[in-house]
Formats: structure tokens, sequence, C-alpha cells
């Protein structure tokens, strides 16, 4: 092992300590009954303007933003800078039907986005697709979250001389079991303090990382002489996708089950505006961080890293070890890491919050509050290690992909959630088959769209062929499914229909 | 009131036109710093944003809400109903 190396690996290792430790140390955080779910999963709804924002901060700015991005970047340039409008853009749909999920949610005790969609359409089948489509829509988003730990890992076995892919992987499992121990026992509250601490990492990495980077490299011109020359402005066949990207992205992302979370873990309807109004900032270093996939090919050491691997996921952590002095290298490194680490918990939950109320209380509504949390734990622990397996079978240079593939899924819930904020005209069966259709030809887009001379090659494209250009599927699914829901709204009659959300007691007691 | 939400709306909607109009700023010149103009501009915009964001959530916010807010404030129990 080099001196270098020693250091490296020591602030990595003192820094992890510390995290670990703010993850169990956030179940003793404003103590609520834990063995309540919304307590667990909530925080209790008493999260403020500044926490909210370093809670939905770091579940939106993840791996997607450390590693996927500048991986896209890297590899195919202008294209995948498509992630800076969309972040521009969602939190004007955050805004729009954020604060109105937010107000109906807590005057109706709801705790999921299925638990609205469910009442709101009297349909218990229609609560159960939704929250299965976000489970499933969370399991490639997730999985990337490990491709971004595995890059860091990776990065540090090479620099220590020792880059195995067993070590690699065995590396892996245990952060993952720390992760599962500490998401098991703390829920929300751990989950946003090393949000807190994670995110001073993060802007900390980017400010230094980048200004080193300049700095070595002799700035933006000499980085763009040395990338290819298509990379300075998108190619115009390309403008059609980045637009659908932008505006599919965009509407996606607050549809997550762990963004609705987000959003209902908020003291109120103001601050959630505020905390949603200041989030476009962390763009600024989502941006920054993208110019890192273009940044790397004038930093001769970082691209030997990444041509070792053979993978743009590495652009970044590659970066970090070359140019800054390797205690601090340790440090940006972690920060990478716990950005993976901590959405993943985040989003684990929110799985485990969906089927336990969504889906597991259907069948078996005796359920005590107690049994609910149980199951909610454990199923978020068994969730992160299916998505574990997401990560053997992707080309990680696109790990993007994998993020946009869920993006397509969830979409699909936009008429049931979004819409059905506004209004109720829709019918319950028109919803459940544009939702149906919606993901079936996404899905089937998604195949056709990466099958080479008859073979499937990978995931490793979201646009689909039109006679428009090549849009991103994620959009013209979404069509499809809001034509489907449309006609058939407008052609089933109308029946009185029993409220629910009025007719029912509150699902939970008020606080 | 109505006033009000029809300004808003129209915040907002410049918010999207700054991000989604690709076709015009996907361009090279004028440079800064060696960055094309197709990607400072549109990290430029991220802040332009936040600010316009920034003035709808005050622009919509409710006279009652506001009032509620502080008292759940010094409350601290969250309760702002």
């Amino acid at each position: 092992m080099n001196a270098s190396g020693t250091a490296l690996l020591s602030t990595f290792l003192v820094f992890f300590v510390v995290f670990a430790f703010l993850g169990f140390y956030g179940s003793r955080w404003r103590r609520g009954d834990l063995n309540k779910l919304h307590e667990w999963a909530l925080a209790g709804r008493r999260l403020g303007t500044l926490l909210v924002f370093f809670l939905v901060g770091a579940d939106l700015y993840t791996a997607y933003t450390f590693v996927a991005v500048p991986s896209g970047v890297f590899a195919k340039g202008a294209l995948f800078f498509f992630a800076v409008p969309y972040v521009g853009i969602t939190f004007a749909v955050a805004l729009i039907f954020g604060p109105r999920l937010w107000e109906v949610s807590k005057k109706n005790g709801y705790i999921t986005g299925s638990d609205f969609v469910k009442a709101r359409f009297n349909s218990r089948t229609l609560g159960m697709l939704t929250a299965l489509t976000g489970i499933v829509a969370l399991l490639p988003y997730i999985a990337l979250q490990i491709v971004g730990m595995q890059a860091v890992l990776a990065t540090i076995f090479y620099v220590l001389g020792a880059g195995s892919h067993a070590v690699e992987e065995v590396s892996l499992i245990i952060s993952f079991l720390i992760l599962a121990a500490f998401t098991f026992t703390s829920g929300l509250r751990g989950a946003t303090l090393t949000a807190v601490f994670k995110d001073i990492l993060i802007w900390v990495t980017v400010v230094v990382t980048i200004v080193a980077t300049l700095v070595s490299v002799g700035g933006f011109h000499a980085a763009f002489a040395k990338a290819p020359a298509s990379f300075k402005t998108l190619p115009g066949v390309l403008m059609p996708g980045y637009m659908t990207l932008v505006l599919g992205s965009a509407l996606a992302l607050y549809m997550y089950p762990h963004a609705v979370n987000g959003i209902l873990s908020a003291e109120s309807k103001h601050k959630l505006r505020v905390s949603t109004s200041l989030l476009p900032l962390y763009g600024v270093g989502l941006a920054l961080l993208a110019l890192f996939g273009i940044l790397v090919y004038a930093e001769a050491p970082a691209l030997a890293i990444v041509k070792h691997f053979n993978s743009g996921i590495y652009a970044v952590p590659a970066l970090v070890v070359a140019t800054v002095p390797s205690w601090f290298a340790g440090i940006a490194l972690l920060g990478i890491f716990v950005g993976g680490l901590v959405p993943a918990a985040i989003m684990a939950i929110a799985q485990a919050n969906l089927l336990t109320r969504n889906i597991i209380k259907e069948f078996r509504p005796d359920l005590t509050e107690k049994g609910e949390s149980d199951i909610s734990k454990w199923a978020s622990a068994a969730f992160k290690f299916i998505a574990l397996g997401f990560v053997f079978v992707v080309s990680s240079t696109y790990a993007i992909q994998l993020q946009l593939l869920g993006g397509i899924l969830i979409l699909q819930i936009l008429p049931s959630l979004f819409l059905g904020l506004y209004t109720r005209w829709f019918k319950k069966e028109a919803l459940i088959a544009g939702l149906l259709l919606g993901l079936f030809s996404g899905v089937y887009m998604a195949f056709e769209a990466n099958v080479v001379k008859g073979q499937f090659t990978g995931f490793n494209s979201s646009l689909f062929h039109t006679a428009l250009g090549s849009l991103y599927i994620g959009v013209l699914a979404l069509a499809i499914n809001l034509a489907v829901t449309l006609v058939l709204s407008a052609v089933i009659p109308r029946r009185e229909q029993i409220r629910v959300e009025e007719a029912q007691p509150k699902a939970e007691p008020q606080r | 009131m109505n006033g009000k939400y029809v300004a808003a709306g129209v915040v907002l909607f410049v918010a999207f036109i700054l991000n989604w109009a690709t076709p015009l700023y996907n361009r090279v010149s004028p440079s800064l710093a060696g960055l094309p103009f197709f990607y400072w501009w549109q990290t430029l915009v991220l802040v332009i944003v936040t600010f316009l964001y920034l003035a709808f959530s005050y622009m919509v916010r409710e006279r009652q809400e506001a009032g509620n807010e502080a008292g759940a404030s010094g409350a601290k129990d969250g309760g702002s109903k």
C-alpha cells in the first residue's frame, strides 16, 4: 500500500464512521414513536424548510448526478446535459402539484400517493397498481445508486493498487449491510441527518474538485479542445430527444414514491414551496459535475482510470483522485459514496411504505401499527437487495438509462396522481386501462429501441424513432396512456360514486 | 385575487420557456471562459429560475396560511390546523 493510498483510505474510513454514527443517532433525534409508520417514514411530518430542502435535495441529487450524468456526457456529449434543464423545470412541476398533494394528504391522513389515488377514484385496484408501479420503477433507480457506490470503491482499490472485482463486490455488500441496518433502526430521521452530512461533503467536493481540475487542465477551452468536436453543442438530430428527455424527466421526478415522501414530510404548504423553490440551486452543482465528463478528457491520469475500467462512470471519482490531495480525495469519495447510499435508503423506505400500506393491507386489513411498521422495515431491506441484482446486468457507462427506465414506468401514474389532484372527471376503469397500456407500450418500446439486427443489446438507449425524430419513450408511452384514459373516460357512463375520502373515518389520528 | 394567480402562472411559464427553448440556446458563442453558450446559459438559467420560483411562492401564499404558520412555529408541534 502506498502513502497516498493510505491517506485516502484513512479519511474515507474516518468519515464513514461519522456517517454511520449519524445514521444510528437519527433514531434518537426528535424522538417520536418509531413503531408507528408515519413516524418512521415521514419523521412525524415535522420537518421545516431547511430540512425538507436537504431531504428532498438528498434524494433527488444522487448517483444520477455524481456518476450517471457525467458518464453520459463523457460518452455522448451535450445530449446528457438534458439533466440541467430537467432540474430547472421539475421544480415548477413540484410547485404546481406538491402543495395540493400535501394539503389533501394532511387532511385525510394519506402517507403515500397510492393512498390518494385509491380514495380519489374509489378503486382498490387502481391504488394497488399505482403502488406496484412505484415499487418497480424505483428498482432500477436504486440500482443506479449501487453503480455509483461501486465506481467509488473501484477507484479506491485502483489507487491502492488492487482493483480486482472480487474485492469490489465484497466491499459493496458490507456497505449495503450497514445501510440496511441503519435504515432499519432509524427510518427517515436517520436518512435526513445523514443527508445533511452528505450534502455538505458534496458541495465541498464539487467546488474544490472543479477548481483543482480547471487549474490542472488549463480551463474549459483546453478540455473542449481535447474532447470530441461534436460535444460543443447539441447535434440537430438529437434536438427532439433532448427536449422530450427534459420534459419526461421533469414530469416524472415528483411522482416517485420517495419524492412524495419528501413533500409530505414538510411542516406547511408555504415551507414546502420555499424549499422547493431553492432546489434549482442544487442543479448548479449538477451542471458542474456534468462538465466533469468533458474535463476528464484533458486530465491524463484521470482519463487513464476511465480507460482502465472502460467506463464513463469513473469520470468524477477519477478526476477527484487525480487533482486533489489524497487526504481530501478520501473525504470527497466518501461524499460520492454516501451520495448513492442515502438516496438508496430513502427510496427503499418509500417502496416499503407502498408495499405495506397499499398492497399488504388490502389483503390483511387487521394489521396493527406495529405489524405495519415491522413489515416496512424488513421490506425496505429486501428491496435494496433485489435492486443489487440490477447492477450485474447493466452496462455501466449508460447507467443513466436505469433512471430513464424508471421514468418510463413512473410517468404512467401521472393521470391518476397529478391530474387526479385537479379533476374527478376520469373514470377508474379508464385510468386502469391507460396505466396498463402505458406500461406495456413503454416496456415494449424500450425493448424494441435496443434491438440491433434482431438481438437485444442491453438497455443503452431510451429514445424511440418516430416520424418526429427520436423521442423519449416515457413521453410516448404517456401520450398513449393519456389518449386511452381520455377516450374511455368520455365513453364510460358516469355512475354515482361514493367518495371514500369523505365517507370513511380518517385513516390515521391527526397530530 | 384571480389576477394574482394569473401572474404567478406567468412566472412559472417564463421559467419553463427559459429551460425548454433548446433551439434558441443551442450554440457555441458567446462562450464564457472557454465554455460554449449551450452549457453556461443553461447553468445560469437555474439561478434565474430559483428567483422566479421564490417569487411564485410568495405570490400564492395565502394570508390565512401565513397566520397559521406563525402559530405553528410557536407551538413547534407542526399542527397548523
